[in-house]
């Protein structure tokens, strides 16, 4: 029984934080058409708030009433410090706690939006593969900088910063991870449909489509591709927020190996996005949750398996590694296999409906031919 | 009386008079040393459907985007509503009111054609996306932008395809989305660059009564390039003929068809 919960707190988990990162990418690459392929950037802006900021933040706060808890003791003695105040401070501060997962909501947001309206400078002037490959070196130049930057991850790279466990005062902090990581995957989804269904996702769309038609009917084009930078990335940076508060997701703390990967947070929701359909917020939920539960229960639980029958390792391959190869083989087959009998994804994407069209169109339109019928 | 009225008529379009909406003031505009207009003037009266003619290279084109903002002429000047506007910046001579279609329809290929009209509203603050999560900015620009756009659509004669994508439809339905987009910008001058270009004959036709009636209905101003001219000819109520950068006849659509130099300049003297 306890397995099951694990189990489908891990799905859960992992639906929510794909839906957040990708539907983040799906307005910059799905509504605009921007090649963002360096979106992990703006995701690890909400790992860092979360591992740096908000830890240094709380630490100040702690180290008046906890012994062996100093500021500077957050980057220096990461471990120890994050150990201390995650058994004797957290558990006992719930309104402290949840004042600091708003604040660090709000700042990742920010510094997200922000490092997406640098991104948008290159993404004026640059079209296609020369902006896809742009933002795919300045995302692989950042996290090499934060990787070795000591002040920003700590001093051990693959090891990275304990996160501050905010959810320690529930009485079980993986379902309220879980529960909350749910809840920021539908507020974002209530929000990207607003978009999508406003004259705004429409002007996004239509900016896509033909960027001169946009321009010659008096619309700012580049203040368009510049919006939808600065919102799809401000979601990647939520998404960040989401993924080091949950302990299914982070493991307890951020690296920027982790946070910087470009297979999790920049290949893997292209792969969602094209799996559920550009442009298409329904699609890549439903992508979300089907390659969620298919991957995390059987695929993950059974590769290794599946690698040990194979005998992998009596030809030499590491079994780890080739486990892994399996899931990214899985992946690969769902997208041949989609793209293959439904080329737009598996809901298209739908019309801008800022309004209940029909009925206006019943007022308007009788056609004498129906009439008769 | 009916008989007087038509030969008025008639009189009234051998010469362009009453509002002038349009004028072009010998406008000159040379490439290095290709002379593409020559001190070209035009006269364009408002809610006229105005052709204008010309084997390639006369300088149609040139003429357009000097007009459209697109060029700079070298010299000479084009007045819009009594407004010197040349060399304006072009989306702010869309915002005036002079609204260009394109040759090769260039429609927001994947949304409907009701999208694709709302899209072409006058830009302004209902489109800001970090507002729209709240419902109340939009919405009563939305409001009226569907209703305007059901009205173009209905003079376009494209109601009952309203929710068909763009990518769905015909040559010459995308050349109606493109006049529909136009109006629905607020032009008052719609400028056709070969409306009728790879449509068949009874779709040329039907393109032109939907010009007519955008004219009728809603005092729509057209000046159109076109090279079909025996159906356009139908039509309009005055042409113009250009050759080699220079005006070389002007009148009623018969006249300048039949007039000799326009005749040469196409076949060759």
């Amino acid at each position: 029984m306890t397995n099951f919960v694990i189990l489908a707190e891990q799905i859960l988990s992992f639906i929510g934080i794909y839906y957040i990162v990708s539907i983040g990418l799906n307005l910059k690459a799905g509504h605009m058409g921007i090649p963002d392929f360096g979106h992990a950037m703006f995701f690890a802006m909400g790992g860092i708030v979360v591992g740096n900021i908000v830890s240094h933040l709380a630490a100040a706060v702690a180290a008046k009433s906890i012994p062996g808890v100093t500021v500077a003791g957050v980057i220096a003695s990461n471990t120890k410090t994050l150990t201390i105040m995650n058994r004797q401070f957290f558990p006992h501060h719930p309104f402290l706690d949840i004042g600091l997962i708003i604040l660090a909501l709000i700042l990742s947001t920010l510094l997200g939006g922000f490092l997406g309206w640098i991104a948008s400078l290159p993404a004026l002037r640059l079209r296609g593969e020369f902006l896809a490959i742009l933002l795919l070196t300045v995302a692989e130049g950042l996290r090499v900088i934060f990787t070795y930057t000591k002040s920003l991850m700590g001093s051990t790279p693959t090891v990275g910063l304990s996160t501050p466990a905010l959810f320690s005062w529930t009485h079980n902090s993986g379902v309220a991870a879980t529960v909350f990581t749910i809840i920021m995957a539908l507020i974002v989804y209530a929000f990207v449909e607003r978009l999508h269904n406003s004259p705004a996702g429409r002007l996004f769309r239509a900016a896509r489509d033909d960027e001169d038609a946009t321009e010659a009917l008096g619309k700012n084009v580049v203040t368009v591709r510049r919006d939808a930078m600065i919102i799809g990335s401000a979601l990647a940076g939520i998404a960040g927020t989401v993924y080091a508060l949950n302990p299914f997701l982070g493991g307890g703390s951020v690296a920027a190996v982790s946070i910087f990967n470009r297979v999790w947070w920049t290949f893997w929701p292209w792969a969602l996005i094209i799996l559920g359909g550009m442009a298409s917020n329904k699609g890549t939920g439903l992508a979300t949750i089907i390659v969620g539960v298919s991957l995390i229960w059987p695929v993950r639980l059974y590769s290794f398996k599946v690698a040990q029958l194979l005998h992998a390792s009596a030809l030499g391959i590491n079994p780890d590694q080739f486990a892994n190869a399996l899931e990214y083989a899985f992946i690969g087959l769902i997208i041949l296999i989609v793209q293959a009998s439904l080329p737009r994804g598996i809901i298209p994407e739908p019309p801008s409906r800022t309004l209940p069209f029909e009925k206006y169109a019943k007022g308007r339109i009788l056609p004498p031919e129906s009439k008769k019928k | 009386m009916i008989y007087r009225m038509a030969v008025q008529t008639e009189k009234l379009r051998e010469r362009p008079t009453g509002d002038i909406i349009l004028e072009t003031k010998e406008i000159v505009k040379r490439f290095g040393g290709v002379i593409a207009l020559a001190g070209v003037s035009v006269k364009i009266p408002r809610k006229w459907i105005v052709l204008l003619i010309g084997p390639n290279g006369s300088g149609k084109t040139t003429l357009v985007n000097v007009i459209t903002g697109f060029l700079k002429p070298e010299e000479g000047k084009v007045i819009y509503e009594g407004k010197d506007i040349t060399g304006i910046e072009p989306h702010i001579i869309t915002k005036m009111g002079i609204v260009r279609t394109f040759q090769i329809p260039k429609p927001f290929i994947n949304l409907t054609v009701l999208e694709n009209l709302l899209a072409a509203y006058p830009p302004g603050p209902h489109e800001n996306p970090y507002k729209a999560a709240s419902k109340k900015s939009w919405i009563n620009t939305e409001k009226k932008a569907v209703e305007r756009a059901f009205d173009i659509l209905k003079t376009l004669g494209m109601e009952r395809i309203w929710n068909q994508k763009a990518s769905e439809l015909s040559g010459a339905e995308l050349k109606l989305l493109e006049a529909g987009r136009a109006l629905m910008s607020g032009a008052k001058l719609i400028i056709m660059d070969e409306p009728a270009a790879g449509v068949n004959p009874t779709k040329a036709h039907e393109i032109f009564s939907v010009i007519r009636r955008l004219r009728e209905e809603r005092g729509i101003t057209f000046l159109i390039i076109e090279h079909r001219i025996d159906i356009a000819a139908q039509y309009v109520d005055y042409a113009y003929a250009l050759h080699l950068g220079r005006l070389i006849s002007q009148g009623s659509p018969q006249k300048v068809l039949n007039d000799k130099a326009v005749i040469e300049s196409y076949i060759g003297s």
